[in-house]
């Protein structure tokens, strides 16, 4: 299996030290669902060098609309087994490494943290509160792009240290129910997720203090100002 | 001038991407009463409930959310950006 035959095509846009850089990083893909299934792939066929992929749920019927590493033959698999299997379909170049862990589990997180160094984090994550733990992995150097998803609309933003999602989504509360979302807008934000952590990778994020909102009502995209460091002067 | 710009189910709900008033030195509470009667539909009840912030829109004032400033005594000058925003929490 020649990397050189597989990536050929993004190196034709990217070029060798692009995809060098791509080679050599790790990133952590928090939550394996809708907005993981599209980071994780895109990322996987890329050539990133290792993904870890962290979730503690199970594959369940309502999941397949929209989590597209996954069919009915993996309902009732765990998500990051289920993940792992059909990514390792696609190429084996890539090091895969599972975490079946509560992202709220300090003790759980401090061992992965232990155990495996990276790049960066993908917050595909679907509520605040463990979104709210995760983001205390953020460190210098290691940065996490956020997503979220509802109805036909979504949002990215990029965190690196000094700033904290709890400037953003302060005052905010989880649903109680299932949150209703459409698989495109899933697909739509996966890949603007995708394409910033490519951007973190290269040293050149474009949403740090910026936050993404796609609407696929009328396909309108918007980019505001915001300020998520944690102390302002 | 005051420029408030709506996003999401807000801009599909009021109708406008954003609206523009001559105020300065009021409150956020005084600039979205104001904003209401201008776009003429009534959305301050999915913001404001019982005189305080609800969950499900987030208010923020130059970028930052209001709740990290005086929320809705938060003071508005002449040339701030107000973005009201419901954001997506699913993964």
């Amino acid at each position: 299996m020649s990397s050189n035959d597989i990536f050929s095509r993004h190196a034709l846009f990217l070029g060798e030290e692009k995809l060098r850089l791509l080679r050599n990083s790790t990133i952590l893909v928090a939550g394996v669902g809708g907005l993981g299934s599209v980071v994780c792939d895109i990322l996987y066929r890329s050539g990133i060098g290792k993904l870890i992929l962290v979730d503690n749920n199970k594959v369940d019927l309502p999941d397949l609309n929209r989590q597209s590493l996954f069919t009915a033959l993996d309902i009732g698999k765990y998500k990051v087994i289920a993940a792992a299997e059909r990514l390792s379909e696609i190429h084996t170049l890539t090091e895969l490494v599972t975490f079946q862990i509560d992202i709220t589990d300090q003790k759980a997180l401090s061992v992965l943290k232990d155990e495996h160094r990276f790049a960066g984090i993908a917050d595909c994550l679907d509520n605040y509160h463990s979104r709210f733990a995760l983001e205390k992995m953020v460190e210098r150097d290691v940065f996490l792009v956020h997503g979220g998803v509802r109805n036909d609309f979504g949002q990215v933003t990029t965190i690196n240290k000094g700033r904290s999602l709890q400037t953003l989504y302060k005052g905010e509360k989880d649903f109680a129910e299932s949150i209703p979302v459409m698989p495109q807008i899933v697909k739509i934000i996966g890949s603007i997720m995708t394409q910033e952590i490519m951007n973190n990778i290269f040293w050149e994020p474009l949403l740090v203090d910026k936050l993404v909102i796609f609407e696929l009502s009328d396909f309108s995209l918007f980019k505001l100002d915001i300020d998520l460091r944690i102390e302002v002067k | 001038m005051i420029t408030i710009k709506f996003y999401s189910l807000l801009r599909l709900l009021v109708k406008v991407e954003q609206v523009e008033l001559a105020l300065d030195n009021v409150t956020i509470s005084q600039v979205l009463a104001e904003v209401q009667k201008k776009v003429n539909t009534p959305f301050l009840h999915k913001l404001v409930q019982g005189g305080s912030l609800i969950t499900g829109t987030v208010i923020l004032i130059n970028g930052r959310n209001i709740h990290h400033l005086h929320k809705l005594d938060s003071l508005v000058k002449r040339g701030d950006e107000i973005s009201l925003f419901p954001p997506g929490g699913g993964g």
